[in-house]
């Protein structure tokens, strides 16, 4: 599903973001990208949803070479992937239902799919009883939520989470990861950056250990020790 | 690919761009009106004055005279030499022997040929030009022409005439250019605003997978808008001024006749809502090609 071959990223300024990266996930999987900041993990996630193109090597997606991708026609690869962040990027002034329906709306679904998707996507995610509230109205977990909702809302079969629970306590970040897990079980290839050690210890799945740019482990349910820095 | 919600969504997000950035959408409606009536008004003018000089050459023809000594072969030698001159539309002969009978006519008077010792007319060839600006330097050349006499037009009207339809056209143009410049400069300033003040959107809308074109869209559609209701204004204006200047000028119909423009206010409506549709389009779609290109996703979230 996801290839990378001997992918190395420099950015313009001169930093390499990631050497020599190779790595195959596949159909379903749920893959923690681990590291201390600043070791290339959300380079690595941009490569695969064309923010970042590489500079050597490269990043297959389906099959289909993503750097190759003519600009005109990103928006294809995009609808496969749903991407959420740390700072969940809602629109401020709408609504959770709004926020969901923005995504919809622009990727051209008509008003009565969108009526009929929403509710499923707030069910999923937990939150029927707060479709009108503002994000500023939410807690930080259920603003991720809504994001996670908005990403899903096309059906997308790769979800990528950059640091999702980089703004969220323990217990908050521990549901958020067991939805992403409910969702890896409905068949999406997850993708999670994070230095959050104790969470992907406890969630026990594949580890992909990045550090100076290189990977340097890459084991099936595995823990993760951050390293004192 | 466009289905109705989706039309209808991209309608509201324009609107809705437009309330964002009021005072800087009224002021841009407000120069974009006054730009397209001024120069409306400037291209009236300029049909108007270029119409009358379309009319002059049968009010303006030459008088050609043809010295008295010339033989009869002379004076159709003058004639064949006239005819073959560059600008030269038609070349009339009148002998002077019609001459002289116009004259008398013209005087009212009883006078007959008997009645003087000599037909004091000159065989005379009318000349009527293509290009009347030219008459200048045709009258240079046409006096140059063996047995050639005189020759005489109406100096003073035809480089009056010729002189203001350049003049209305070149100031018009400068006018235009720079009202125009000036409109595109602030539709595109309006438009640069409004992606800035959207820019979460845009992000999100990337990241969702929506087409260039439809991010494109709201910001294309806010500018033609903008446009649009300016064309509106300006042509609620023209009208008002149409009105105002028929009152004023009443009594000088025959002078507002002379320069008359030619077309009816449904035509001048159509090209003032067409021009300005596209002087909207291309203002956004400047802003738009600088200011909304693919990006990073953080340069466009924060
Ligand atoms: N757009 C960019 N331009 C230049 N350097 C960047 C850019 N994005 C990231 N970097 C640099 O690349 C390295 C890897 O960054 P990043 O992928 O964000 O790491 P992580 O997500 O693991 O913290 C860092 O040194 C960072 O400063
Ligand atoms: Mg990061």
């Amino acid at each position: 599903m996801i290839d990378f071959r001997n992918v190395t990223l420099i950015y313009p300024n001169g930093i390499p973001a990631l050497r020599h990266i190779n790595l195959r996930v596949g159909k379903g999987e749920f893959v923690f990208v681990v590291g201390p900041t600043g070791t290339g993990k959300s380079s690595l996630l941009k490569l695969i949803y064309r923010e970042e193109k590489p500079t050597e090597g490269e990043v297959m997606v389906n099959g289909e070479n993503v750097a190759a991708i003519p600009d005109h026609s990103v928006w294809q690869l995009r609808r496969h992937i749903g991407v959420i962040f740390q700072d969940f990027r809602l629109l401020p002034d709408r609504t959770v239902w709004e926020n969901i329906a923005f995504a919809l709306r622009v990727t051209g679904v008509s008003g009565r799919q969108i009526r009929r998707r929403i509710p499923e996507f707030l069910e999923l995610v937990g939150l029927s009883t707060r479709p009108d509230a503002l994000p500023a109205q939410l807690s930080g977990g259920e603003q991720q939520r809504t994001a996670i909702a908005r990403a899903l809302a096309l059906d997308p079969p790769i979800l990528l989470a950059d640091e999702p629970t980089g703004n969220l306590d323990p217990d908050t970040s521990w549901e958020i990861m067991q939805l992403l897990e409910r969702i890896n079980l409905r068949g999406a290839t997850v993708l999670v950056a994070t230095h959050d050690s104790e969470m992907v210890n406890r969630m026990r799945k594949r580890v992909v250990a990045l550090n100076n740019a290189v990977i340097v482990r890459d084991e099936q349910k595995a823990s993760y020790h951050a390293q004192p820095v | 690919m466009l289905n109705l919600s989706s039309l209808e969504f991209l309608l509201a997000e324009a609107f809705s761009g437009l309330k964002r950035n009021r005072v800087m959408a009224l002021a841009a409606i407000l120069t974009a009106a006054v730009s397209l009536a001024i120069s409306a008004a400037f291209g009236v003018c300029a049909l108007a004055t270029h119409r009358a000089c379309e009319r002059l050459p049968q009010q303006f023809d030459m008088a050609v005279y043809v010295k008295r000594e010339a033989s009869e072969g002379q004076v159709r030698d003058v004639g064949r030499r006239l005819r073959m001159l560059p600008y030269v539309d038609n070349v009339e002969f009148i002998s002077r022997e019609e001459g002289w009978k116009e004259f008398r006519k013209q005087l009212g008077t009883e006078i007959s040929t008997q009645d003087v010792l000599y037909n004091p007319a000159l065989d005379t060839y009318r000349v009527s030009l293509s290009h009347p600006e030219q008459s200048d330097s045709v009258q240079k050349a046409i006096s140059k022409l063996p047995y050639v006499d005189s020759v005489d037009w109406r100096q003073k009207e035809v480089v009056f005439f010729t002189g203001l339809s350049r003049v209305v056209s070149a100031a018009g143009l400068m006018t235009m250019i720079v009202l125009f410049a000036g409109s595109v400069f602030i539709i595109g300033n309006t438009i640069r605003l409004g992606i800035y003040a959207r820019r979460r959107e845009v992000a999100i809308m990337r990241i969702v997978g929506a087409r260039a074109s439809f991010i494109r869209l709201p910001f294309l559609l806010e500018g033609m808008l903008i446009s649009g209701t300016g064309a509106l204004l300006a042509l609620l204006l023209m009208r008002f001024a149409a009105n105002y200047l028929s009152q004023v000028t009443r009594g000088f119909q025959s002078v507002t006749r002379f320069f008359d423009s030619g077309i009816s206010y449904w035509q001048l409506s159509a090209v003032l809502i067409g021009v300005g549709l596209s002087l909207g389009a291309f203002s956004s779609s400047m802003s738009i090609r600088r200011y909304l290109r693919e990006g990073s996703l953080e340069k466009g979230q924060r």
